[in-house]
């Protein structure tokens, strides 16, 4: 394992490799910081630049972005009470009020080492699971992977805050666009309609950047213009540094926010966001002064910051290993890496190992700059707040449009981007949740290869499953999810 | 939020039935197994079951939906769309310096209110940039119209 982590830090020393790591941290610090573009749009938006590097350069520069805001969702949300990005919503509660009472360092100063900390145990985690999990899988047939698949989307249905009949109306739609194209095993174009473009199938770049980003750009227009009360931050360094009582408060929240954090982002539709929530109810139950919850509890800052971070490295484990992502962000990265020539699964560690190893090894790096640019930069970040909409919105929809033009060198793909765009809108008005779409239409071709691969060997016969004890355990997990998920909405809505 | 949802829910149903209609031409189960037609069959209908689902259940009637009551209403939001759809019909036949330009100028005087002065200084300096950074920097490659053909032969368009 060292000896591969050196490969990796060989990897990432060219010159370009360490730039990409920089200006990812520092990109997505930024953008965590603007409320709105979230690590989705980001990474949807700055995608068509990566096809100029090589595959390993365009992962560091993606995943220095997805790690960079969670980071950055924490300045506003300390210093505006206005969360950067979804994972931030909970430092909201008690990292304004910490700074209201004039600790916003102390507050900004232990989500920053938290994270640090956290990001450091889910690398670690990464590291020492993921030869161990890419072993398991390799024995894996088609069953098993279409097994694991619908069951990583089953629990998607479960965590999907919009409800599970919307969620599975998504993750049903995602898997349809996911079919469209030259079908996989037989060769005939479905649902092309005698358009070239689309007999490859839909691209990602379109989907991503109409469903994340033209969509936010008709929100951002509807946004009233309004001039937020920012508290300042500390001048010096020094003002970063938590006393020695919120320190001691903070030892125990963080290390719990690692470890919880950590599982939760290896769960198929966990992540950065659950875990911080979950990581907040678990503090706040644990606390000898609940009352202080909601009112500047250091422990409500540093578990759910711990818990972000490492559940940020924590999806890495099934998006790198088993090509599974875990929440839309890691949905993105795959289409990258697809896009790139890169299948992520168990074999990627034995055919690219420079990319596994690059990654593991700009996880390092970037929590690093992360830790010991953002303090001093904060004021930096904090006047991207003040660029104003009619400059910003007009940007993003040109980078959209060279973006989705230069991926596939097609103009139909505006078009469909556009159209994508509409729907993204109409579907977040209505109160649809993106994720498991972005999700099932990545997944959905490996799915659908896996079941009509697994169909053909059994010659039709899904009695042949009885005989497969793994891939009926994640079918029977699967069902059980569901079922957990309509008993559950349904105690819920009786409570009410 | 209840009445887009629902509306998103009959769009599903027109959709599942539209997609069934040209799934069934494919054939579902061949000699050597299944067919390409299986899986979008399958699809379209559990589509058109949780369209269904989300009908009956569309979810908390009180919450507003994102984005306020009447963007349809909105003046910045119309000026949005358009730009948009403006940019993607014309990107095809005239590259993309002069559609984004129109695009950025309409965003920014019908949007936004801003001056003439402000939204073409702007559209000037955002298309210049979007060129050098994308264009000349990167070598990203640009859709083709009379702009980029001149500026390709300056030298300014590595990607074309």
């Amino acid at each position: 394992m060292m000896d591969g982590l050196l490969h990796g830090f060989a990897v990432l020393s060219t010159w370009q490799n360490l730039s990409l790591c920089l200006l990812g941290a520092f990109l997505g610090t930024l953008v965590g910081v603007l409320p709105g573009l979230g690590p989705a749009t980001t990474i949807a938006l700055l995608l068509p630049i990566t096809l100029k590097l090589d595959p390993t350069g365009a992962i560091i520069l993606l995943a220095g972005i997805y790690y960079g805001v969670a980071y950055g969702g924490t300045l506003t949300s300390v210093l505006m009470r206005i969360p950067g990005e979804a994972s931030s919503v909970v430092t909201c509660l008690d990292g304004y009020e910490m700074a209201r009472r004039g600790r916003a360092g102390a507050a900004l100063g232990i989500a920053a080492i938290g994270s640090f900390f956290a990001s450091t145990v889910g690398i670690l985690g990464v590291m020492l699971l993921s030869p161990l999990l890419a072993e398991l899988v390799i024995a894996f047939g088609p069953w098993e992977y279409a097994a694991l698949m619908l069951a990583g989307l089953s629990l998607i249905a479960f965590f999907a805050a919009s409800g599970l009949a919307k969620a599975a109306l998504m993750a049903l739609l995602g898997l349809f666009l996911g079919s469209v194209g030259i079908d996989p095993i037989a060769g005939t174009p479905r649902f092309t309609f005698g358009i070239p473009e689309l007999v490859d199938g839909i691209n990602i770049t379109p989907l991503a950047l109409g469903l994340f980003g033209l969509s936010e750009l008709l929100f951002l227009a509807l946004a009233r213009p309004g001039k937020a009360e920012i508290l300042r931050p500390p001048n010096s360094l020094l003002g970063f540094l938590p006393n020695r009582e919120e320190a001691r408060r903070s030892v125990a929240p963080v290390l719990r926010g690692s470890v919880l954090g950590f599982l939760v982002g290896l769960l198929p539709g966990g992540g950065a966001v659950l875990a911080s929530f979950l990581s907040y109810a678990v503090e706040r139950r644990l606390t000898r002064r609940p009352e202080e919850f909601g009112r500047g509890a250091v422990e409500g800052v540093a578990g759910p910051e711990a818990a972000n971070n490492s559940g940020t490295a924590g999806a890495f484990i099934p998006l790198l290993t088993l090509g599974i992502p875990s929440n839309a962000v890691t949905a993105l990265l795959l289409g990258a890496l697809l896009i790139h020539g890169v299948q992520p699964g168990p074999m990627i560690l034995e055919r690219q190992p420079e990319i596994y190893w690059g990654v593991i090894a700009s996880m390092y790096l970037g929590n690093l700059i992360l830790l010991v640019l953002n303090l001093p930069l904060v004021g930096l970040f904090v006047r991207a707040l003040e660029i104003p909409r009619r400059f910003m919105a007009a940007a993003i929809l040109s980078i959209c449009v060279i973006g989705v033009y230069s991926t596939n060198l097609a103009t139909f793909d505006i078009l469909l981007a556009v159209g994508f765009g509409l729907l993204g809108f109409a579907l977040r008005r209505g109160g649809f949740d993106l994720g498991p779409l972005i999700l099932a239409y990545v997944l959905g071709p490996t799915f659908e290869r896996s079941l009509r691969q697994g169909l053909l060997i059994a010659d039709g016969n899904l009695l042949e499953l009885a005989d497969r004890p793994i891939a009926l355990g994640f079918i029977l997990a699967a069902v059980a999810t569901l079922a957990g998920a309509v008993l559950l909405r349904n105690r819920a809505r009786v409570a009410d | 939020m209840t009445r887009t949802a629902r509306g998103v829910a009959l769009g599903g149903l027109v959709f599942a039935a539209l997609a069934w209609w040209e799934a069934s031409r494919l054939e579902s189960w061949s000699w050597d197994g299944p067919g390409p037609g299986l899986m979008p069959q399958a699809l379209s209908i559990l589509i058109a079951l949780a369209a269904l689902a989300v009908l009956v259940w569309p979810g908390d009637p009180t919450a507003e939906a994102e984005g306020g009551a009447a963007p349809f209403r909105d003046r910045t939001f119309l000026a949005y769309v358009l730009a948009m759809l403006g940019a993607a019909a014309a990107v095809p036949f005239l590259g993309f310096v002069p559609p984004m330009l129109a695009a950025t100028t309409l965003m920014l005087r019908l949007g936004e209110r801003s001056s003439w002065t402000e939204a073409l200084l702007y559209a000037l300096l955002l298309a210049a940039g979007i060129v050098l950074l994308f264009g000349t920097a990167l070598g990203v490659p640009f859709p083709t119209g009379p702009v980029e053909r001149v500026l390709s032969g300056l030298g300014l368009l590595r990607g074309s």
